[in-house]
């Protein structure tokens, strides 16, 4: 999965730049996974810009939510799966809200 | 459209996976993160006596991390608890693997433990490499109720590539990946549209399962938003506080 550049360049390359000095240096995929899925590492949120998320991920309102996963099922998507992170399960509740529309 | 969650697999994930049942959701999907989270099969066991409805999957099982034979008893175990309920998801492996410095494994190994997977729940003998050397396996006590090998378990492939996704499209299986944005989305399908019917399979089988980061913003949030491009959103969520991307603008993904 290929992220476009297009104005997430700094985002990308900083963290890349980052990347280069995660430690230990024989094994930096140890603190490059910490956290993977799990929770944001301080280090790394201010990659986490407005743009990166427009750009990586479904956030938006609910009507705009609910025209995103209709043209996915017009597509032939058969499902949408929503990860929840931990501490953040309210979003269950904000995509049963969502999910409504498809019932 | 079905409606599943992603799980960082816990102890008490059962919880979340009884809520989204309570809310209606259809899946629940537990991460096979050895390093990162905790173990999927004892989790979706917990959530097997906890849920009614929802089915349990991996999202996704990396082969690499036990044996065929292991993970097969583990999902006949798992389909006694949960008849009819259980999803065998599975990956040549991202964070399972390469949060032990590991690149993802072969996909003609993956295929091959898939065949083990389904050979023992289908009751056979099956030849397989074992230590080195080909060895006869094979469940011994299908008929003692010690577990279900009866009711079906679904075979569902996280599949990005031309390779993958024609693996699943020859093994019939359903089909999974991530999705960033719809125009991506729609690229992604129309490729695993083409392997499904060069396939031979009849273009109304697929069923493709799309994983997507996401934040439901409330109304209010939009009218404030406050993140631009170039500032980090130091929100709890921070996702709350972005505003829309223009269709005009969003990035594909392939």
């Amino acid at each position: 999965m290929n992220v476009a550049y297009d104005g997430i360049r700094d985002e990308v390359e900083g963290y890349l730049e980052l990347a280069r000095h995660f430690e230990p240096q024989d094994a930096r995929y140890l603190f490059n996974h910490r956290a993977h899925f799990v929770f944001v590492k301080p280090e790394e949120e201010k990659f986490i810009t407005a743009e990166l998320i427009r750009r990586t991920t479904f956030t938006a309102t609910e009507q705009e939510l609910t025209q995103r996963v209709e043209a996915l099922r017009s597509a032939g998507w058969n499902q949408i799966v929503i990860p929840i992170v931990p501490g953040e399960e309210r979003a269950l509740e904000d995509w049963a809200r969502v999910k409504a529309a498809f019932q | 459209m079905d409606f599943g969650i992603g799980i960082a697999t816990s102890s008490d994930a059962w919880k979340t996976a009884l809520r989204a049942e309570e809310l209606g959701f259809t899946h629940a999907w537990f991460y096979d993160t050895q390093m990162i989270t905790a173990d999927c099969f004892v989790a979706m066991g917990a959530a097997a006596m906890k849920t009614k409805k929802i089915r349990l999957g991996t999202g996704v099982l990396v082969p690499s991390n036990r044996l065929a034979a292991v993970t097969a008893n583990a999902f006949a175990t798992l389909n006694g608890l949960a008849p009819g309920r259980i999803d065998f998801g599975v990956g040549t492996g991202f964070s399972a693997r390469r949060a032990m410095g590991l690149g993802a494994m072969k996909l003609a190994e993956m295929e091959e433990y898939i065949r083990v997977v389904y050979a023992l729940l289908r009751g056979e003998v099956v030849e397989t490499e074992i230590e080195g050397k080909q060895r006869k396996i094979q469940f011994l006590n299908p008929d003692a109720g010690l577990f279900n090998t009866t009711d079906p378990i679904p075979l569902h492939i996280s599949a990005y590539g031309p390779r993958s996704q024609k693996l699943t499209a020859r093994l019939n299986a359903h089909w999974k990946c991530f999705i960033q944005d719809v125009p991506g989305a729609l690229d992604t399908i129309a490729g695993m549209k083409q392997s499904w019917a060069e396939a031979g399979r009849p273009a109304g089988d697929l069923y493709a399962t799309a994983w997507v980061c996401s934040c439901v913003r409330s109304p209010a949030s939009r009218a404030t938003a406050s993140a631009r491009s170039g500032n980090p959103a130091r929100a709890p969520r921070p996702c709350s506080t972005a505003p829309p991307i223009p269709s005009s603008r969003a990035g594909r993904t392939r």
